[in-house]
């Protein structure tokens, strides 16, 4: 078990993480940190993700939203974002 | 007192009446948007709780959101007369009643979704609440149950106030230290005469201090805009940028407030905490955004000392000042199918773009299940559109396919594509 933000790499990783969801054209105000964890080699931030609007009040539809990053002695690949709907 | 009732309480349904006009008129602002759909990352829970509550009774629209305000601000002008009850008589209560409902600002503000008008209320509460427990501890009466139901209320409303915005702490933490001031002068120690008030406030700042502090939504925005519009740096200016704004939307009132300040301030020594509550309103604009119009709203409190300086003047007085503060009123937001004019408050002076186009907008969007946009959206942009909204800013779109809502006349190079739809402010392409 980890206590994510008193771990330097994940306060490291954190920001590039937030990219990747803008990077997917997520509103962030949508999005909820629900886990962090270390998975082979790398750190998985794991957000729920809930698209609001006046439309959609009713019946919010929560998705999970996974983005991998490479830990700092790995070398760099491309990081995924993956929607788990 | 019949003359003074005939004068006061007309003034009181007005401004209540005043704050059921127009309320759909404005488009939904950014904030408001947010609010209403209820998720901020820089904001506790309830003030937005409000807001779910209408729209899940009434329905989600603009209306259903902006009723909450209302509410609360009708609600504030009761807790101003409560507020002055608890030092002075019922005539001085009733005229501060009577500018509180006719403020012209905090009549803008309660007709729209922004969470100042609930936080102005709430501490309203908190104040009254703390005159009450304050009052009863003083007292060292045998009423318990009373004494113990006041800090109850003390407490609920304290938090209330802290779980509406965040810069809700504010008034509690103030009151704290003025509690903790008074032990000192009066050189008793906490733990005696203050010790419910100082332990009630205490707690009550607790649940928010953990709430922020495991909230990383709130310190991003913190130091987002804590460089630069949060603080004192520039203090002239501030100033100078508050002084000016005041004027602009309130002139009359600026001047009856300054008057009434050399007395209120020099001798309210045994009421201080309605000089905090009225200082905190004014320290508000100026430590956080002296050119944000909605920290106007909590100058409402500023009808507490004018009351009194009004109750100083000769009678003859009242009616001259009040019917002065009903033009105002009227000329910035009075019904706009009458008073529109060149002082009419901004957001009416001409119908909303959103609110006049999204229809047509939604229909050309028929079919389409998420459309990007292009250019630096709004919140607003979610509440009005039917598809699910992508912000392109940040997106890799070399190869995107898809819709884009371009806001501006121009199109984005990463949008070119069939144009669907083009007016003055939006362009929508197909790729």
């Amino acid at each position: 078990m980890m206590i994510p933000f008193l771990d330097s790499e994940v306060r490291a990783k954190a920001p590039q993480a937030i990219e990747n969801l803008r990077k997917e054209g997520v509103w962030m105000v949508n999005t909820k940190l629900k886990s962090v964890s270390r998975e082979g080699g790398e750190i998985c931030f794991q957000f729920e993700h809930s698209y609001t609007s006046k439309f959609l009040r009713a019946v919010p539809r929560p998705s999970s939203l996974v983005t991998c990053l490479p830990t700092g002695d790995q070398r760099p690949v491309t990081s995924d974002t993956n929607y788990h709907e | 007192m019949n003359r003074f009732n005939s004068i006061i309480w007309p003034i009181i349904i007005l401004g209540i009446i005043l704050r059921l006009t127009d309320v759909a008129f404005p488009d939904f602002a950014t904030d408001e948007a947010q609010f209403a759909l209820g998720a901020s990352a820089a904001q506790p829970p309830i003030g937005m709780f409000f807001f779910w509550l209408s729209q899940t009774i009434f329905g989600a629209s603009i209306i259903s959101a902006r009723a909450v305000s209302i509410v609360f601000g009708i609600a504030t002008i009761y807790l101003i007369y409560q507020i002055v009850l608890t030092f002075s008589d019922k005539k001085v209560a009733l005229t501060a009643a009577a500018f509180a409902s006719i403020f012209p600002t905090h009549i803008i503000f309660s007709k729209l979704a922004y969470l100042s008008v609930p936080l102005c209320f709430a501490w309203a509460l908190t104040t009254l609440m703390f005159l009450k427990a304050r009052k009863q501890n003083n007292k060292l009466t045998n009423k318990r149950i009373n004494g113990a139901s006041n800090m109850i209320g003390l407490y609920l409303a304290a938090t209330l106030s802290t779980f509406i915005k965040t810069q809700g702490l504010l008034l509690p933490f103030l009151l704290l230290i003025g509690v903790i001031i008074e032990s000192i002068k009066n050189k008793k120690p906490l733990l005696t005469i203050n010790y419910s008030l100082f332990t009630i406030l205490f707690l009550s700042l607790i649940p928010i201090t953990l709430y922020i502090l495991t909230s990383p939504g709130i310190g991003a925005t913190l130091t987002l805009y804590g460089g630069n519009m949060y603080g004192i740096s520039g203090i002239f200016e501030r100033m100078l940028t508050l002084l000016k704004l005041w004027w602009h939307l309130i002139p009359i009132i600026f001047i009856l407030f300054i008057l009434s300040s050399k007395f209120y301030f020099l001798s309210s020594k045994n009421n201080w905490p309605t000089t905090i509550l009225i200082i905190t309103g004014v320290l508000l604009g100026l430590t956080l955004g002296p050119a944000h119009e909605y920290y106007t709203t909590y100058l409402v409190y500023w009808s507490i000392p004018i009351a009194l300086l009004l109750n100083r003047m000769k009678p003859c007085w009242t009616p001259v000042i009040l019917t002065l503060i009903v033009i105002n009123t009227l000329l910035l937001t009075g019904p706009r199918s009458v008073f529109l004019n060149g002082r009419t408050y901004k957001l009416y002076q001409k119908e909303g773009y959103w609110n006049t186009h999204a229809d047509q907008i939604n229909d050309v969007l028929k079919g389409v299940d998420e459309v990007i946009v292009m250019g630096h959206p709004g919140h607003h942009i979610r509440w009005y559109l039917e598809p699910r909204v992508l912000v392109g800013k940040n997106m890799d779109l070399i190869n995107r396919k898809g819709t884009f809502l371009n806001l501006g006349k121009e199109i984005q190079l990463e949008a070119v594509g069939e144009v669907l739809y083009d007016d003055e402010k939006v362009v929508i392409t197909r790729k």
